[in-house]
């Protein structure tokens, strides 16, 4: 019934060319194509907070399947049908363990149980914050928050830290590869047997390339004003669209419905 | 205008003097090249005038830095970065978002500029430079080359005078190097002041007005004009500098012979869901000599060279190392890559344990001892040093040691000379040499034109 509500608000905004939630305003160019649908920064890191307490609060089975099904269908809505059903998988893969558990009681499934309701409280939030990733431009995110006077420190910080995550599993799989290269396994079995060796091996090198790139990266966007004290303004229009409204209080509604155990 | 009167300067890290005795005016309008072996004090240069020095780097200054007549400490930062602004060596670490537009519109954000404004900057900047096809585009999706463009475009936006290149040309290959000197062409006709720190001065030829030499901190020559044009390579050499001429050398088209090769045969190489990268390739690499693998970058080079090392399937074909068949799992540790960043393949805490570990994890004798394998490549006084304190050389060099001790039958070296100047350039050469005549397979990916007319024996373009 929500996730009726989200495709129609969707489908009516598309048709009639309602949303500013994410489309580019650039004049006089041919080559703007159509964008994805995006949500706002400021309503994603909202939802993000609002996910975070329906894991915390909500003892319900029922609100944890809709709360899932809720945010694969905001997913699917944004154009990532991979990454849903990627979450997904890990997401039945979870309750498989903890059914398992059931099933089969010994201290192996037991720890498996373990890490499964761990998982459930931590896959809706990381499937919500990596879609927050993929989508959101940088700049916007930027002055999103600027327009709410968030601390510009804070900000950049941010800004930077989401930067940071492609680098890093681009660095990361440069790393396990030449590991393979040199003997040196990557695997569940070398992480059981010697966790710190891996753990060293894997981290030292990236650690290294890290500190190299956010030192050039420091630099680059120093000579470029980052530091500037005048208030930064965005090449990017942010239009809090009224989806994005809805979708706040939708999950607000969720939030307070965990917490007082209405369903 | 930048007026330097620069006594000496040093950093704080250093007991050495970085630069001394440097009194010049920079005219407005004009390129400046600066040259000079690695450490010469070159990249210092440029960060007193973008005052990287000391807002970044610190140091003690005996000297002025003044730009249009206005001491640089009497600007604000914001005044600084509408005035001067830099590129640096490397293409993908000076992005901070992950589109084009958002890009070239950075510096101006941080200005303050007017959502108006800051569409009519980008435009003009696009229209001007003849990059009207980059934009709206993710960065990912673009070439060195491109990239490079992209943030000279960035600052170009912010409506600087000087424009400050440390290395640009270091990561990218001849079209792009084209591209790139077509670029600062466009700047200076538009009065815009070039300097530019570089190794490579080919694609510079045309466009310099000043060639200044430094050695040791100094400028110790300096060459104007035509005359840059007419300079001999062998004087340029004898200066431990690069050439500005580039050789057209034709490469002798040597046949292998299968028994003692890497024998290649219609290979394909694909991610999945999309189009193969690498289709029907044959190739065959012969044993005692340096095969020079060049192609435009988005080629498929590195595509390739992952395959061949083992750290990507192939979705059909076979390679063959002298008549055997090799699956991918073989191939792992069999041919051996050196990384561009070869931070990203030491894992050990010293030399020697790195060693060891190559040792501990190869199943087969290399027929060397330790001592001879760091002597061969320069690295025995550097025994118990740890691997990330190196310099880029001799994290190169080690990386290479490790490759020998494993057995390594080949060698797949990734832009081995990427921001080397003509001495250092020299030693990777002759390195290569020796593992050449050890009987080891050497296949070099580069696009250092200069590299590849001195060391290769033959070039197979992708």
């Amino acid at each position: 019934m929500i996730t009726h509500v989200i495709i129609i608000i969707a489908q009516f905004e598309r048709n009639f060319n309602l949303t500013g939630g994410g489309k580019m305003i650039v004049e006089g160019t041919i080559n703007a194509p159509i964008e994805k649908q995006t949500i706002d920064p400021r309503a994603q890191l909202i939802i993000l907070v609002l996910i975070n307490i329906i894991g915390m609060t909500n003892r319900s089975f029922k609100m944890e399947i809709v709360s899932m099904i809720v945010l694969a269908m905001l997913l699917i809505w944004q154009g990532m049908w991979e990454k849903c059903l990627r979450y997904s998988i890990a997401y039945g893969i979870v309750w498989l363990m903890i059914a398992l558990s059931v099933l089969i009681p010994n201290p192996i499934t037991g720890l498996m149980a373990m890490v499964g309701v761990m998982g459930r409280k931590t896959v809706p939030v990381i499937m919500f914050a990596s879609s927050i990733i993929a989508s959101t431009k940088i700049g916007k995110l930027i002055a999103a928050l600027q327009d709410i006077n968030f601390p510009r420190g804070l900000t950049i910080a941010l800004a930077v830290a989401i930067r940071f995550f492609p680098t890093l599993k681009e660095e990361s799989s440069v790393v396990i590869n030449s590991m393979k290269m040199r003997g040196l396994n990557f695997n569940l079995k070398s992480i059981i047997t010697h966790p710190v060796l891996v753990v060293e091996n894997i981290l030292v090198p990236i650690m290294m390339r890290m500190t190299i790139i956010a030192d050039e990266l420091a630099v680059s966007s120093m000579t470029r004003g980052i530091d500037s004290m005048k208030k930064r303004t965005s090449y990017y229009e942010n239009k809090f669209a009224v989806s994005n409204g809805l979708l706040i209080l939708l999950f607000a509604a969720m939030a307070v419905m965990a917490f007082m155990e209405v369903i | 205008m930048v007026d330097l009167a620069i006594n000496s300067f040093s950093y704080d890290s250093s007991n050495s003097v970085a630069l001394k005795n440097i009194h010049t005016t920079f005219e407005e309008g004009s390129c400046i090249v600066l040259t000079g072996k690695s450490g010469c004090g070159k990249s210092t240069l440029l960060r007193l005038i973008n005052r990287l020095i000391p807002t970044f780097y610190k140091g003690a200054l005996d000297g002025n830095v003044v730009i249009n007549n206005k001491n640089i400490n009497e600007y604000s930062n914001d005044e600084l970065v509408e005035k001067i602004g830099s590129v640096f060596q490397n293409p993908s670490s000076q992005f901070f978002n992950v589109d084009t537009e958002s890009e070239i519109a950075f510096g101006c954000e941080n200005l303050g500029l007017s959502r108006k404004e800051l569409r009519r900057r980008v435009h003009g900047t696009a229209v001007l430079l003849g990059i009207n096809h980059l934009l709206n585009k993710s960065i990912f999706s673009l070439s060195g080359g491109e990239k490079q463009i992209i943030a000279i475009a960035s600052i170009y936006a912010m409506g600087v005078d000087v424009f400050l290149m440390d290395e640009p040309s270091a990561n990218l290959d001849v079209e792009a190097t084209k591209q790139l000197e077509n670029i600062i062409g466009i700047l200076k006709a538009n009065g815009k002041t070039v300097i530019i720190a570089e190794h490579r001065l080919h694609y510079l030829r045309h466009l310099a007005d000043r060639l200044i030499i430094l050695d040791k901190g100094e400028f110790v020559d300096e060459i104007h004009g035509e005359t840059i044009k007419s300079i001999s390579t062998k004087t340029l050499h004898d200066k431990g500098l690069r050439a500005m001429v580039l050789e057209e050398r034709m490469l002798c088209e040597a046949t292998a012979n299968a028994k003692t090769s890497i024998l290649v045969e219609n290979l394909d190489i694909g991610y999945k869901n999309l189009s193969p990268v690498i289709e029907d390739f044959y190739e065959c690499f012969g044993s005692g000599m340096i095969n020079g693998i060049v192609g435009r970058n988005g080629r498929g080079k590195t595509t390739f060279a992952k395959c061949l090392c083992g750290m990507l399937k192939e979705t059909g074909g076979t390679i063959a190392i002298n008549g055997k068949p090799y699956t991918r799992k073989k191939r792992l540790g069999k041919i051996y890559m050196v990384l561009q960043n070869t931070t990203s393949q030491l894992f050990a805490d010293s030399v020697i344990a790195e060693l060891a570990l190559a040792k501990r994890t190869s199943k087969e004798d290399c027929g060397y001892t330790d001592d001879e394998v760091l002597k061969m490549l320069d690295l025995l006084h550097l025994k118990i040093r740890h691997p990330m304190s190196l310099s880029g050389g001799e994290k190169q060099r080690l990386a290479i040691a490790v490759g020998i001790v494993q057995n390594a039958e080949a060698m797949v070296l990734d832009e081995p000379t990427s921001g080397l100047d003509y001495g250092n350039m020299l030693m990777v050469k002759g390195m290569l040499k020796k593992l050449k005549d050890k009987g080891k397979y050497v296949i070099v990916i580069t696009h250092d034109h200069e590299f590849l007319t001195t060391v290769c024996d033959r070039v197979i373009e992708l």
